[in-house]
């Protein structure tokens, strides 16, 4: 009986480790103005506190809190959980995930409560407990204490999360993350869609978890309940770089939001006056303690003002000043509009600069001038050449054109990295159980393998050059194209019409689906902490992202019929076209010259 | 069509029930009556599961065939109005900016030699111009919102309905899209604004507030965060705390300077107000 209750306080405090970052640029704040030093190793976050992370929109907080989990490619980032790195180089000299160092955290990402699959509450915290090989009866304290801290009785464990409302399914995602004995917590926008309740819950469990010695790592954009309760914050800039400095700088210093690339939210606006006025630092934060500190005196606050103006050499301390005179109220407006729209222009042209930096390194393809109808056709042209070859040697010149064409027209297929190498492996993996049939003796026999490799081979060809269409099109160019090829007399059959729409908006959401399968993978990887390659561990994979990756297939479904209904899609059976596609000379150009290369594989087939 | 146009629209005792994902039926609005004046900026608040999307996309003009109840759509007229929603990637179908706001008024019908420049009018109502033909890549999830309100908006339209359109955003593209709306409230539509960011309401504009799919509260703003104080009677709850929504820092200070005696009514709402109280407040002292 002794026993069990020490292991289970062992647990509940859980051996605090600090989170280490090298690799990054950052530097503290706190210290005076104009000698902030830049560092690249050893940012720390200690055990037993609670860093906010801020910064503009496109700054990447969600991916440095995935980088902080392992779910994105370290890019030169090292992270160490006390002693363990999160990345190992293995024996072959790739990096790997370090098993151990994902045991260390617990992960709340954005909607938490889509990644949900299991049945039943206790299944899914049972799922996050996996990991840690605990014994039952330890699980089910923790089972219990993670459902008291949301607020759920004990009872609720056998509740069904698939027929919960959506706070209440939350309510349950928040569990199975609290549920762990990580030591760390990441917590991205906690409190979108919660309602007041659940704002205090949060944070009330954050506060006990931070005494229990966790240290939590979370991004919320609702300052005026995240900033309250943080240690630390953690300015991410466009450029990637981090200011670090504690939340009492903050309030004394709200431009630095600004410096950031953010606005300053009113509320810090007001706790920071109050504190110009003599309010205590400690007490501006919580409306209540602000109000009973309300006592709007001149002298107080001139006095403070000048200190400050002093400090920041004049810098910004003449808006203090006049921030006090109501007299001022009009030119003040205009002033701060001024400084807003400055502030503004900056903001989107830093934007701009990161973002073309970001598109430098994929430079565009070459196919933009000609008409989508040429290509198409030279598509359709090319492939019927290729799929007339029938021996290696003229398969070996096929795929030389094929590379010629995509290097000629800059078009990088990298985007179906994945599509391809799968379609390789299938395709060598089927030739030789279909070889070792064939031989019917347990021998692989040499030549049904290249036959069947053969034609895959082929077909891959084909493939290649028909996956370069959707990257040089945008599928409503290519649905013009379509429309227009198989106009008779200025009218679309309708049936034509649909199926084009159909499939062209499928093509559109491609890389919208390919990104919610890598969403779930990456949940998946978060709780399950498993690097497993095995069969078994696949095939598990498969069904926990699958599940919560069709339910969120059907939430986008009826968004986007909503919002083509909103369009007037569907309901005019007769859009015009506005922009009516024109044949150019290259047009042509591209046509013979596709018509050339059909011939001359169809004479290298015959020679 | 002249007096059409100034013709209120009316929602009648509407409830609407659908159905949860195991095929049940569940009440997702009940005994809902609401008028929506011409020209008026309405915005919508309430927890999640409050039924505020069904409603916004009721008064679109959609899913109307589960409701029952009387609808009468008056200046919003017949056909649905735009709505633009939460999540950019659903309801964006072209690549670029242009593209997608040509897509949308060819299925509108407009004809073909007006829509270049109705397309051009579109994007440059939401200062668009200059990044017409950049891929969606290349905008900030804010600027991919002004692409979808574009594109709600390139026909001429009474009515516009936003869902949400600002919590994926931070602050500066928050006060983008904000400005937009606001540009195209100026021009005379109707403005349908539904939040769960109570710091997005403007001071002397309506809020209805739903709470389990019933009005709960309809009045101004000021009321909605402070409730109306009675002389010689104890302070009112204020109705955003009764339909279950965490007041802002602001808010909530505001409303307990009154119960210290610190402030009286009309409590200040804007940055503004504030200043001007505190300018008061400090030369008393």
């Amino acid at each position: 009986m002794l026993g069990t209750k020490v292991k289970l306080e062992l647990d509940n405090n859980p051996e605090p480790i600090p989170l280490i970052l090298n690799g990054m640029d950052w530097c503290r704040l706190d210290e005076a103005e104009g000698e902030r030093v830049y560092n690249t190793s050893d940012l720390r976050l200690e055990p037993g506190t609670i860093t906010l992370l801020m910064g503009p929109n496109g700054a990447g907080k969600t991916t440095l809190l995935e980088m902080l989990a392992g779910l994105r490619p370290p890019e030169g980032l090292q992270v160490t959980y006390g002693l363990e790195p999160l990345w190992q180089s293995g024996l072959s000299g790739r990096l790997r995930l370090n098993e151990k160092a994902l045991r260390q955290y617990s992960y709340a990402c954005q909607s938490p409560e889509e990644g949900l699959f299991a049945r039943s509450v206790k299944d899914e915290l049972n799922y996050s407990l996996r990991p840690y090989n605990l014994l039952d009866q330890e699980r089910e304290e923790r089972r219990h204490s993670a459902l008291a801290a949301v607020g759920w009785e004990t009872s609720w464990e056998l509740r069904d999360p698939y027929l919960m409302s959506g706070g209440e399914r939350r309510r349950c995602a928040i569990a199975s993350v609290f549920v762990t004995p990580a030591p760390w917590v990441f917590l991205d926008e906690p409190t979108a869609g919660l309602d007041g309740a659940g704002h205090d819950t949060v944070a009330m469990q954050l506060v006990q978890m931070k005494k229990n010695g966790k240290g939590i790592v979370m991004v919320s954009h609702d300052s005026d309940w995240a900033l309250p309760m943080a240690d630390h914050v953690m300015l991410l800039r466009m450029d990637g770089s981090i200011g670090l400095c504690s939340r009492e700088k903050l309030l004394v210093h709200p431009e630095w939001l600004e410096e950031t690339g953010m606005k300053v939210p009113d509320w810090l606006q007001m706790a920071h006056w109050l504190w110009c006025n003599g309010a205590d630092l400690a007490n501006v934060c919580n409306p209540l303690d602000a109000a009973e500190a309300w006592n709007p005196n001149r002298l107080a606050g001139q006095q403070k003002v000048e200190q400050q103006a002093q400090q920041d050499q004049q810098q910004d301390g003449n808006r203090q000043v006049q921030l006090d005179d109501n007299q001022q109220d009009q030119s003040i407006e205009k002033l701060e509009e001024k400084q807003l729209n400055e502030q503004r222009q900056m903001a989107t042209a830093l934007v701009r600069k990161v973002r073309e930096q970001r598109f430098k390194k994929d430079k565009s393809h070459r196919l933009t001038g000609f008409d989508p109808r040429s290509i198409w056709l030279a598509y359709v042209l090319v492939s019927t050449g290729l799929f007339l070859l029938n021996d290696w040697i003229s398969i070996g010149l096929g795929a030389i054109v094929v590379g010629a064409l995509l290097t000629i027209g800059r078009v990088s297929l990298r985007r179906w990295r994945g599509l391809i190498v799968n379609y390789a492996v299938f395709s060598v993996i089927t030739s030789v159980i279909f070889a070792w049939g064939a031989s019917g003796s347990g021998m692989i026999e040499w030549e049904a393998f290249t036959g069947t490799l053969f034609t895959f081979t082929r077909t891959m060809l084909i493939l290649l050059l028909g996956l370069a269409i959707p990257l040089v099109m945008s599928p409503l160019s290519l649905r013009r194209s379509l429309e227009q090829l198989i106009m008779i007399r200025g009218t679309i059959p309708q049936w034509a019409q649909r199926f084009i729409l159909t499939v062209t908006l499928m093509m559109r959401f491609v890389p919208v689906l390919l990104e919610l399968w890598e969403r779930f993978t990456r949940i998946f990887l978060a709780r399950g902490k498993t690097m497993s390659r095995n069969p078994v561990a696949i095939g598990k994979k498969l069904r926990d992202v699958s599940i919560p990756f069709l339910l969120a297939l059907f939430r986008l479904g009826d968004e986007v019929v909503l919002a083509l209904e909103s369009r007037g899609v569907g309901f005019n059976r007769n859009p015009t076209r506005a922009v009516k596609l024109m044949w150019k000379m290259r047009d042509y150009g591209a046509v013979a010259g596709a018509l050339a290369l059909a011939i001359g594989l169809w004479g290298l087939a015959n020679r | 069509m002249e007096l059409q146009a100034k013709v209120p629209m009316v929602l009648n005792r509407v409830s609407l029930s659908g159905q949860n994902e195991l095929g049940e039926p569940s009440v997702r609005l009940e005994d809902i009556n609401l008028t929506v004046t011409p020209g008026e900026w309405l915005s919508i608040v309430g927890v999640n599961g409050s039924g505020k999307s069904t409603l916004a996309r009721l008064l679109a003009g959609l899913q109307l065939e589960h409701s029952v109840g009387e609808i009468t759509r008056g200046f919003a007229g017949e056909g649905i109005c735009p709505i633009v929603l939460q999540q950019p990637r659903a309801q964006l179908f072209g690549e670029t900016p242009r593209e997608e706001v040509i897509f949308a008024l060819e299925w509108r019908g407009m004809a073909a030699d007006q829509i270049p420049l109705l397309g051009e009018q579109a994007l440059s109502k939401v200062g668009l111009t200059e990044l017409a033909d950049d891929p969606w890549e290349k905008l900030s999830g804010g600027q991919q919102q002004l692409a979808a309100i574009a594109a709600a908006t390139a026909c001429e339209t009474p009515l516009l309905v936003l869902d949400e359109v600002t919590s994926m955003l931070d602050e500066m593209n928050r006060d983008i899209v904000m400005r937009t709306a606001r540009e195209l409230h100026k021009r005379g539509m109707t403005i349908i604004w539904v939040t769960q960011r109570l710091d997005e309401l403007e001071p002397d504009t309506r809020v209805v507030a739903l709470g389990e799919g019933r009005v709960i509260f309809d009045g101004e703003c000021r009321e909605f965060l402070y409730g109306v104080s009675v002389p010689g009677e104890p302070a009112p709850l204020s109705p955003c705390l009764r339909v279950g929504l965490r007041l802002p820092y602001l808010a909530a200070m505001a409303l307990e300077l009154r119960l210290l005696g610190k402030l009286e009514d009309p409590l200040p709402l804007t940055a503004q107000e504030w200043r001007k109280v505190w300018g008061n407040a400090g030369d008393k002292g």
